[in-house]
């Protein structure tokens, strides 16, 4: 570990290029709870993009998923002495996120849906046919995804899209790993119905 | 893998879990029932297609704004806990104090130096009626797995107290070492 290096692609090559792997989650809380802003921005570099996903995926929208994201890690600095767990900073990343956009979602008047998300095209190795088709499956996922509850929503991108246990789901939504599961099945019952529409 | 305990199980009109074929078009082998009946027949096509979708989904690159570490890490240092200071010395010019933050970034960085060792909490605080200077160190560590415990904290306490008394102005007296974790080797503590 070096403790000269400075500046933002300094610290991402330290992360990823230390002789003896990238420090663990509990030694940057540890250092963080400190005081330490080196090894709070480590924390940032390593999860901001994941919670962003998922906020845009969640929200719809580019700009509020932004603001959540800073939320998320503000938050996170502040309440950084109530970790019991150092080991347990992603779920708990995680669960501020996922509230903080269920309570937006909540807030919101009945809008149109957004999509603020560009749909990737596929490779480019594959046939313009084969992209098209895939860009297209992935608008249709979008349009079905917009449909669910805002819960289920949830549910359904911390398993598929984040991967996150049945036990970390349900400790971030408060509610049970059987919750979770039936939950998940629902969604995953209106979304495979919505792509048989599609196909 | 059998779903077990659904409380909220999703019934297909044929009265088919929908959870479990889900898990039957995961793993390619539909039951008898499945693969006769018309509906699990078309809720399994639409599964195909999902998973198909959410595989591009999850690869999908959806990256951050290049500057949002900087905006999260602005507003981080303007809400920074205000530091201590720790009394090293007085001359003419008036007193000479180290923030207890930077001393403690000495004593992780001088830990670190021992193989098998990563530092993690450390504070560094001015011991109650001793001379400016005198200072209690608490440090947790993480060891690789197999590391002798004993030399390895003795090593800390060497390069510690040197790191301390050389680099930072401060006498280490009294150096609190506590293992706190045993990571395997290969990979970071």
């Amino acid at each position: 570990m070096s403790l000269g290096a400075s500046g933002t692609d300094a610290a991402d090559a330290a992360d990823a290029t230390d002789p003896a792997g990238p420090l663990s989650d509990a030694t940057m809380v540890a250092r963080a709870r400190d005081g330490d802003t080196r090894a709070f921005e480590t924390l940032v570099r390593r999860y901001q993009r994941p919670i962003y996903r998922l906020a845009v995926r969640l929200l719809g929208d580019t700009g509020e998923a932004e603001d959540v994201t800073q939320e998320v890690f503000v938050t996170a600095w502040r309440r950084l002495p109530e970790i019991h767990e150092d080991k347990a900073i992603r779920s708990w990343l995680y669960r501020i996120a996922t509230n903080r956009c269920l309570n937006i979602l909540r807030s919101r008047k009945p809008v149109a849906p957004l999509f603020d998300e560009a749909i990737p095209m596929a490779s480019p190795a594959a046939s313009p046919e084969a992209r098209a088709e895939a860009h297209e499956r992935l608008l249709a996922l979008r349009v079905a995804l917009d449909r669910l509850t805002a819960e289920q929503r949830a549910c359904w991108l911390l398993r598929e899209v984040e991967e996150l246990s049945y036990a970390e789901i349900a400790s971030i939504l408060r509610t049970t790993p059987q919750a979770v599961r039936g939950r998940l099945a629902r969604a995953r019952a209106d979304l495979g119905e919505a792509m048989i529409s599609w196909q | 893998m059998a779903i077990e305990g659904v409380d909220e199980a999703y019934l297909l009109p044929c009265g088919q879990d929908a959870a479990i074929l889900w898990e039957h078009v995961t793993v390619g082998q539909l039951d008898e029932h499945e693969l006769d009946c018309p509906h699990c027949q078309a809720a399994s096509a639409g599964f195909v297609a999902l998973r198909e979708a959410t595989g591009e989904l999850a690869e999908a690159e959806l990256a951050p704004p290049r500057d949002l570490t900087e905006r999260i890490m602005r507003a981080v240092r303007t809400e920074r806990r205000r530091d201590a200071f720790i009394p090293i010395a007085d001359n003419d010019l008036g007193p000479i104090r180290v923030a207890a933050q930077a001393a403690a970034v000495v004593v992780r960085f001088a830990a670190d130096q021992t193989d098998g060792v990563t530092a993690r909490s450390c504070t560094v605080q001015q011991l109650p009626g001793e001379p400016d200077g005198w200072c209690a160190v608490r440090l947790e560590v993480a060891l690789r797995y197999g590391v002798d415990g004993m030399a390895a904290v003795d090593r800390i306490r060497e390069l510690v107290g040197a790191a301390a008394r050389e680099l930072a102005g401060f006498e280490p007296a009294w150096i609190d070492v506590t293992v706190v974790d045993i990571w395997p080797g290969g990979r970071g503590a």
